[in-house]
């Protein structure tokens, strides 16, 4: 396990706030599991969501990585699940990232139109893939050695011991926070910037009547967040020591 | 050292502010405290009864990154009148502001009690020592200070707050570098 950690992406995501409204189909207790299957589990959201729509992902998958940019899987019967072809690896979200890529710009051809929410899931699972490859080359050895390339039942196979790997808290957060998330849709997003702009992004189905039950609760969360920021830089500042006082501009 | 008295003031008033609204005492002070830096986020959820029975139908989640996220259950928020789903949200987001005020008031009172020591410390030895160089002999000032039984006291309240914060701050990143084992990642 890291001796030493870093903070500094998380200080600077303190700059601005983001506040989230979901209206979800199910809810559980159940806790984040360890990183790889976490990683496993938005892979298998994503190429859900993808096989539903009809991508073709068995051509996605067989595809040669180097082609994908340019491959067009084109539309199929929506297949079932793809689970057993996911793998703890860059590469399982590079295909799922171009998959989603051909679906956002191919969506015209589709027989049927995809509805826009499903549109905004679609650029989620490309942001997301981008941003999981990009901590896939921040994993250390121990990682890469244990679970690179693993399947879900592989995994299973696998004990994960307490400190058999390495992963930065900015980007657990992050993955913590696309676990959480997942594919669900966002009623409603504030973002609020230190300089004082905020912007607030509605989806187009709740702006009609009948929706002031939920915006009163979007509310209600964005006046916990905002008050909470003083105290949030403080433990951040606190937990991390005078590095990330000077990023946040204190005295250090 | 006014600015030190300033910064000890101000943790007073934010402790004051905040222990107000905490829920469960010290104790929960010390679970959500634990939380927010363990798993690197506050959870607090709300059940209510169901067609299916008692379910969480409010989840809200403060992460440390300043994010906040509030999940509501889909088949509750369509199957109740808005006055229902408006109290429920209003004990909700109580609770959000009582969980959220017990993890302040405890960094307050950390901050507040070190910043304290070396305030009150330094108080003690900077008058009790401005008295004693002002009654020494100017060749034996630095003897006198540093011989003086009323001063050395002060000295020693002014040093063990450097400590005591170090070690806290070592136990809190102890704690929060635990949360980023594979055992408890969620």
């Amino acid at each position: 396990m890291a001796q030493g950690f870093d903070l500094t992406a998380t200080a600077r995501r303190l700059l601005s706030l983001e506040v989230n409204t979901i209206v979800r189909n199910a809810m559980t207790a159940e806790p984040m599991p360890p990183v790889p299957h976490a990683l496993l589990d938005i892979a298998r959201d994503y190429a859900g969501l993808l096989c539903s729509l009809g991508v073709d992902m068995n051509r996605v998958f067989a595809a040669d990585p180097a082609t994908l940019p340019t491959l067009a899987p084109g539309w199929v019967t929506p297949i079932g699940s793809i689970s057993d072809r996911l793998t703890v690896a860059s590469e399982t979200f590079d295909r799922l990232r171009w998959a989603a890529k051909w679906a956002a710009s191919g969506a015209a051809a589709r027989p049927t139109p995809i509805p826009p929410p499903t549109r905004v899931l679609l650029d989620r699972i490309i942001n997301n893939a981008d941003a999981i490859k990009d901590i896939f080359q921040r994993f250390d050895a121990s990682f890469n050695t244990a679970f690179l390339g693993k399947t879900r039942a592989q995994l299973l196979e696998t004990p994960i011991k307490a400190g058999s790997y390495s992963v930065t808290p900015d980007d657990l957060i992050l993955l913590q926070k696309m676990w959480d998330i997942g594919l669900e849709e966002i009623v409603a997003q504030t973002v609020v910037h230190v300089t004082g702009d905020v912007t607030t992004r509605v989806q187009a189905a709740l702006r009609g009547a009948g929706s002031e039950t939920l915006f009163a609760i979007h509310r209600q969360s964005i006046d916990i967040s905002v008050a909470r920021w003083k105290d949030l830089l403080a433990a951040v500042s606190e937990i991390a020591g005078t590095a990330i006082r000077a990023v946040l501009g204190g005295k250090p | 050292m006014l600015g030190r008295l300033a910064i000890v003031i101000e943790d007073i008033a934010a402790l004051r502010a905040n222990w107000c609204s905490v829920r469960g005492g010290w104790r929960a002070a010390w679970q959500d405290a634990h939380e927010l830096i363990e798993h690197r986020r506050l959870r607090i959820d709300t059940r209510a009864m169901t067609p299916d029975g008692l379910q969480i139908v409010m989840r809200t989640r403060l992460r440390l990154t300043g994010d906040t996220q509030t999940d509501i259950l889909r088949g509750w928020l369509a199957g109740s009148t808005p006055e229902t789903v408006g109290a429920l949200a209003e004990v909700h987001f109580r609770s959000v502001a009582a969980a959220s005020a017990g993890w302040t008031a405890l960094f307050a009172m950390q901050r507040m009690l070190t910043r304290l020591l070396g305030s009150v410390g330094a108080a003690w030895f900077g008058i009790a020592g401005a008295e004693r160089m002002f009654t020494a002999h100017p060749g034996q000032i630095i003897h006198a200070v540093l011989t003086d039984p009323y001063l050395l006291p002060g000295a020693g309240v002014f040093a063990l707050g450097v400590p005591i914060r170090w070690a806290l701050r070592r136990w809190l990143r102890a704690i929060f570098r635990r949360g980023l084992g594979p055992a408890a990642t969620g």
